[in-house]
């Protein structure tokens, strides 16, 4: 009897130091990550001249007044806004189930464009939800949305490579008549083969209106009444897919000089709105190259 | 995968680099693996070995129906499909699975679209060790820090692509352990994942006469981390999250227990808002049977458990981990109406049904007998105070919150009360009726704001009546009375069937208690099967209301259609 326990117990030992081994390993060479606050990284804001030859990052967000994440959505924006500044131009895309407007009450607001719709529909964002967006319209592994928390992470990516164009802006604006001219004098800044386009839209910023809201930190819960809605697309001046800027092919060093007119609605603040240009590959969608300046300086 | 996209994934860490060369050396060796699986089929390898294989395709013709809110569908149509094969011989084991989405069915996420072979896998066993390379599927447990399944009507596959070690060192000991990347529609996970299990049957490693006693005792423990690196410029993320959870149960054939604990280090996502905080996740299960009569209790705890390996993921794309759902998922149209979803955030819940049959030949029981049964489950929020005065709960970039582990929420998510009476009154006539009430917070389970709390009583009653040894016909009448939400449902259903080949059906739900008179519309519908052994197809036409499917506390919503569709299944 004494020989049975003793090799039951030489029979268990085996197993027990074999599993709590390769359990050790594991969580070894797993080695948990434990963070200590702060959890946010030092902020210094990335300074660059209005003219400096830098990549800058388009951001898409599609959002909409009734949808409850969106203002955690957009204060993701405001943040990288505050590390990138002006190398970072966000547009606040309006579109989809959530941004549609009520017959009455709080959410009457149509924030809505013809292009932000179709744009929606095209790169079927809002089936897959909101707050989404896009990050230069680029594939990431396959997947062109991107949420939120994954914008920072993929801005990181891409923002810092040295920049394929550059676009030099110029806004004159006639109070008066409401008249826009904008000129954008596009620089290649490399050998491009393929088609690539121009697109120029308006956005506005500060627009007070009422926003749903689920995050306590950002404001009252589920309604936030006086939400300041920022980088909203108001209007595409050039259309949504905008015009051919080159095709086929063009030179580093090549020079494409455009100018675009349009007159704003009487109900654009043109003190809060801004040109949003930018050169995308006609073929993938990718944007090579983005630029924003405000209609009135 | 079969479809291989251009990947600038780039790892950090030697570790990471060796696992992506692997990748792509599997990925190179998918032509081989079909070619070798064609061409064992005509040797004598496969002549000594069997070949098993499964189809279904799901095909669904859109006919536009504004009125119903039936989405625009360009393509007018969609189509999901598979195809599996395995291979088997003595301890040899290779199988793929081809998969087809153009576009898939409305309500299956729109990232599945494509083709290609989605899952390929070999596995060898040699004595006590058995290898898999490949896709494969596992869980730890009750799935609390690791499991992988496929649910075809969800859509969900978070399959493990990469190295599977199953060992068994001695009697009653089994070990696993897992290296790899997880399916995310047509690629795969950035995060790895890794992680091991070991499980003890405690009357197994003693042996003796403790082998044949019916009080059995099983304990089990397992350890699962994550990688993903961290380029985010305004947090501080952890590039390495770990997860690990013990087990045990015991059981003596009528009297089971069985309870297990997981815990996870910070891990800020998408899905938590960002937060800091340790998960934590405890599930109790106790059950009692004897004949006529099985009782049933469950208890768990949630707090911050969503685990997935790729922090930004939403929706029902790369979970790492299973949240058991301790709610009734009912089968009748009405009484599934509102289901629960298993909120990885947060909650608490109980579960409990006794199911009793009187006997036969008594007052209550009759010439054939009564099964009756009583559930009730609820699900609340878990308590949470803000961890101090100047961060809101649930801010991201802090710890979220704090919560008192055996403190319960003040926010109820949902309760159903359900009684269910089954009785045989002739031999050629049963019948079964349900009552169920339902209590479904919108806003939690859907994630909209404002609009509160639906509270659901549905009745139902099933007759199946047999007009001859194969010939039958079921009615069912179904209806939901809720002044919330679309307000009151009726629903008809009859059915005709030539047992065991074909089936007619006609039914009909109805909104007629909806308040705005456009939208007191009925959902018709009429289908019919034929069956033949393992092969089976189904044709429905109608209009389907816009819901939500859960399996398993996992759900997906269905937008409103109205087409026909189409479903072909087969089995060798």
């Amino acid at each position: 009897m004494r020989i049975q326990m003793k090799k039951n117990h030489i029979h268990l030992i085996v197993p027990v130091v074999a599993i709590l081994s390769i359990l050790f390993a594991v969580i070894s060479f797993s080695s948990c990550d434990k963070i200590e606050p702060p959890y946010t990284e030092e902020v210094h804001t990335q300074q660059t001249d209005s003219f400096e030859i830098v990549r800058k990052v388009f951001l898409e967000d599609y959002t909409g007044h009734k949808c409850v994440n969106c203002p955690g959505g957009a204060q993701t924006a405001h943040d990288l806004e505050a590390i990138y500044g002006e190398k970072l131009v966000i547009l606040a895309i309006h579109a989809g189930y959530f941004a549609t407007p009520d017959a009455s009450g709080m959410y009457t607001t149509d924030f809505r464009t013809a292009t932000g719709t179709e744009l929606d529909n095209y790169f079927g964002v809002g089936n897959v939800g909101n707050p989404n967006g896009m990050v230069n319209r680029k594939e990431f592994s396959g997947n062109r949305i991107v949420g939120p928390s994954d914008w920072g992470s993929k801005i990181a990516e891409i923002i810092d490579l040295p920049a394929d164009a550059f676009i030099k802006m110029e806004n004159s604006y006639n109070s008066g008549s409401r008249s826009l001219t904008s000129t954008l004098k596009n620089y290649i800044l490399t050998d491009l083969t393929g088609d690539y386009r121009l697109c120029v839209y308006l956005s506005e910023d500060s627009i007070v209106a009422a926003q749903k809201n689920n995050d306590p930190a950002i404001g009252t819960t589920p309604d936030i009444v006086d939400y300041t809605h920022m980088h909203v697309m108001r209007a595409a001046i050039n259309s949504t897919w905008g015009d051919t800027l080159v095709s086929g092919s063009a030179l580093n060093g090549t020079i494409i000089e455009k100018t675009f007119q349009y007159t704003l609605p009487a109900n654009f603040n043109a003190s809060l709105c801004s040109v949003v240009a930018f050169i995308y590959n006609d073929q993938t969608k990718e944007i090579i190259q983005a630029e924003k300046m405000k209609v009135v300086e | 995968m079969g479809k291989i996209y251009p990947t600038n994934r780039k790892i950090s860490g030697t570790t990471g680099l060796c696992l992506f060369n692997f990748y792509e050396m599997i990925k190179s060796r998918l032509f081989v693996l079909i070619v070798f699986l064609v061409s064992v089929s005509h040797q004598s390898f496969a002549q000594k070995g069997e070949i098993h294989g499964s189809f279904q395709t799901d095909a669904q013709y859109y006919r536009e129906d504004s009125v119903i809110g039936a989405p625009d569908v360009p393509e007018q149509s969609g189509i999901d499909g598979f195809l599996n094969l395995i291979y088997t011989n003595k301890d040899f084991e290779a199988g793929i699975r081809y998969e087809l989405y153009l576009p898939p069915v409305q309500g299956k996420d729109p990232r599945l679209e494509g083709h290609g072979f989605a899952n390929r896998y070999v596995k060898y066993t040699v004595k006590e060790l058995e290898m898999t390379a490949g896709s494969f599927y596992e869980q730890f447990g009750n799935g609390l820090i690791l499991r992988t399944y496929e649910e075809w009507n969800l859509g969900y596959d978070n399959a493990f692509d990469g190295f599977r070690v199953k060992y068994k060192p001695s009697r009653g000991v089994a070990i696993k352990a897992l290296y790899g990347r997880q399916r995310y529609f047509w690629d795969w996970s950035p995060g790895i994942v890794r992680g091991a299990d070991a499980e003890f049957s405690l009357n197994e490693m003693i042996g003796g006469k403790f082998y044949d006693n019916p009080n059995k005792i099983i304990f089990g423990a397992s350890a699962v981390s994550k990688f993903q690196d961290d380029r985010d410029p305004v947090y501080k993320l952890p590039e390495n999250v770990a997860s690990f959870a013990g087990r045990a149960g015991i059981s003596n054939g009528k009297i089971s227990l069985n309870g297990e604990y997981a815990y996870k280090i910070n891990d800020p996502s998408a899905v938590n808002n960002l937060i800091y905080k340790n998960g934590e996740a405890l599930i109790l299960n106790a059950a009692y049977s004897r004949k006529g009569l099985g009782v049933m209790l469950s208890a768990k705890r949630i707090d911050n458990m969503n685990f997935r390996s790729d922090r930004t993921a939403t929706g029902n794309a790369l979970m790492i981990n299973y949240l058991p759902t301790i709610t009734m998922q009912h089968s009748y149209s009405l009484a599934a109406m509102y289901p629960y979803a298993t909120q990885p955030n947060g909650e608490m819940g109980v579960q409990g049904q006794v199911m009793y049959t009187i006997k036969k030949n008594t007052p209550l029981g009759g010439k054939y007998g009564t099964k009756i049964s009583l559930h009730y489950a609820i699900a609340t929020s878990i308590e949470r105070q803000q961890v101090n005065d100047t961060i809101a709960i649930g801010q991201a970039g802090t710890d979220g919150y704090r919560s008192d582990f055996f403190a319960l929420g003040d926010e109820k998510y949902f309760e159903d009360f359900n009684v269910q009476i089954s009785k045989k009154f002739h031999k050629d006539f049963k019948a079964s009726f349900l009552y169920t009430y339902i209590n479904y917070n919108i806003d939690v389970i859907e994630g909209h704001v404002g609009e509160g709390m639906v509270y659901a009583h549905v009745g139902i009653g099933d007759f199946t009546y047999k007009l001859s040894a194969k010939k039958a016909i079921r009615l069912e009448l179904q209806h939901l009375y809720t002044e919330q939400d679309e307000k009151s449902w009726a629903m008809a259903l009859a059915e005709f069937s030539i047992s065991p080949k074909w089936f007619f059906a006609i039914g009909d739900q109805y909104n007629y208690g909806n308040e705005i008179k456009a939208k007191q519309l009925h959902y018709y519908t009429a289908s019919m099967g034929f069956t033949k052994g393992t092969n089976r197809i189904s044709l429905t036409y109608g209009r389907q209301r816009e819901g939500i499917i859960c399996v398993g506390g996992v759900c997906r919503n269905v937008p409103a259609s109205n087409g026909i569709a189409i479903t072909i299944s087969s089995s060798f």
